[in-house]
């Protein structure tokens, strides 16, 4: 246990710049980049078991690195959050040739939002629009009727869709650039 | 693919290039992807493996860290020592619900049944669980269920008795003689079924019984005021008009008797008291009868007889029979 302990430290020693370097190549965002690094550290804690030639470990670590890099891209491109970012910011590229914040800073916004509608809208776009459930699976999920679903998740987008263009988002945004420029 | 990728990595994606790129990535593999993908690096970027902060190794290292120790063994695992548990405790469950399903399956699959007998010359009057009343002549049996069973009332029946079926909403009553099945919907009437004679009767009082012979599957119907009789040797029924008369004599402890001949007349008697009759009265009766006797008088029917065909019997002095014969 401790072996493989200081083993896991001597590989990430050996292997972390480099692959933080190859993530960093192919994603914009750093943060993204080192969580994907970690990821691939924490499997390989994991699957230590299954390993037994060592040899193999540097084209092990840089699949594993370039599969999380394919998912996090399909995923994020396939995401309702990723639409409502690029619809949300389509106004601020046409009019600055950039978007007002980045893609990390939305998505938590839109998650607060999310909490702060009322509980059987939260829980109906969470199921159909993050898990993406059909509208029949959620009824039976949460002991509603399909139309209750329906009615639910359409008041639930346009409640938010509302917000996130609304003038005070307008100056949440505003506030985020000013954030950006003046307090890097 | 490659411009859309370069607006991917710099944020600036317009709906309608999402919706071109969502489309093109959709109808490609995992290799292809990684070509198109990893073919058009982020722009104005030269990073090395020199180059990287060593800020952000160690950042991530603790990370690493905090997760691999979150995921540590306890000391105790609770998880493990439940599924343990689970698995001991699940089969015994089984067994004992299979055990106890069973146990309800056989009482209620073999419920305790009556039997109701009489002998020669006894009348007994039986109530059944659903209330029907069976009054039974000598020599017959009943037997039924302490409990009638959810939609049906069935009985086995062989002898002579006079039914009062308890009406009970289209609930059939069926009663299971020797060579028929009388189905009975609430109604009074008499059922005659010996066991080894050759032939059964039904007369109906009131109400509508269905008769079906087995294992012919002859059946008829019966209104009031008519017989039917079943020839056992091939299973027909034969329909005779009776004229309503209210309960048989025999429950009334009587038999009316017409024109009966002294054969008939003697074996009658001896049958309804259970005994021979006396020599000397058998030769005194030398035709045709015709009126009512008692059932359960015999010196009284032995008076009537006498004065019909002009006996005397000195009752402290003979007996007017000479033995039981059963």
């Amino acid at each position: 246990m401790a072996d493989d302990r200081r083993a896991l430290d001597a590989v990430y020693a050996l292997y972390a710049r480099r692959l933080l370097a190859f993530v960093m190549r192919h994603v914009a965002v750093a943060e993204d980049a080192e969580e994907i690094v970690q990821d691939v550290f924490i499997a390989l804690w994991n699957n230590r078991a299954s390993i037994r030639n060592t040899d193999t470990l540097q084209p092990l670590l840089f699949t594993a690195a370039r599969n999380r890099i394919l998912n996090s891209f399909r995923s994020r491109i396939n995401s309702p959050i990723y639409e409502e970012y690029v619809e949300t910011m389509a106004d601020s590229i046409a009019a600055t040739g950039a978007p007002a914040i980045e893609y990390d800073q939305f998505h938590d916004v839109v998650m607060r939002e999310i909490d702060r509608l009322p509980s059987t809208q939260r829980e109906v776009l969470r199921l159909a629009r993050l898990q993406g459930l059909p509208h029949k699976e959620i009824a039976n999920r949460l002991g509603l009727s399909v139309q209750t679903v329906t009615n639910a998740l359409s008041v639930a987008t346009k409640t938010l869709r509302e917000r996130l263009r609304a003038p005070a988002m307008k100056n949440l945004l505003t506030f985020f650039v000013i954030y950006r420029v003046f307090l890097p | 693919m490659h411009d859309l990728i370069k607006k991917y990595h710099a944020g600036t994606l317009t709906p309608s290039d999402l919706r071109n790129l969502r489309d093109l990535i959709a109808g490609m593999s995992d290799e292809e992807l990684a070509q198109a993908l990893l073919g058009s690096p982020v722009e104005g970027r030269d990073i090395t493996p020199e180059s990287i902060d060593i800020d952000a190794v160690e950042r991530m290292k603790l990370m690493i860290d905090s997760a691999i120790d979150d995921n540590a063994p306890r000391r105790f695992d609770w998880r493990r020592w439940l599924t343990v548990a689970a698995a001991v405790i699940t089969p015994l469950l089984f067994c004992s619900t299979i055990f106890l399903y069973l146990q309800t399956d056989r009482a209620s699959r073999f419920p305790d049944y009556t039997l109701i007998t009489t002998a020669r010359g006894q009348h007994t009057t039986v109530t059944l669980p659903d209330g029907t009343v069976a009054t039974l002549n000598g020599e017959s049996s009943i037997e039924f269920p302490s409990r009638f069973a959810e939609g049906m009332r069935t009985v086995k029946f062989a002898g002579e008795a006079y039914f009062d079926v308890a009406k009970a909403d289209g609930l059939p009553f069926d009663i299971v003689t020797e060579g028929m099945t009388v189905e009975v919907k609430g109604t009074s009437f008499n059922l005659l079924a010996r066991n080894n004679m050759p032939t059964s009767a039904v007369t109906l009082e009131s109400g509508l019984v269905r008769l079906v012979a087995t294992p012919s599957h002859h059946t008829v119907n019966i209104t009031p005021g008519h017989t039917a009789i079943l020839d056992k040797a091939d299973g027909r029924f034969r329909i005779d008009s009776v004229g309503i008369s209210g309960q048989p004599d025999w429950t009334r402890r009587e038999m009316r008797l017409r024109g009966v001949t002294p054969d008939s007349l003697v074996r009658r008697i001896e049958s309804a008291y259970d005994i021979a009759l006396d020599p000397a009265i058998v030769a005194a009766i030398n035709d045709r009868f015709t009126g009512t006797l008692p059932t359960d008088d015999l010196f009284g029917a032995i008076d009537i007889l006498g004065a019909v065909y002009g006996f005397n019997l000195p009752y402290h002095t003979t007996r007017p029979y000479t033995a039981a014969t059963k």
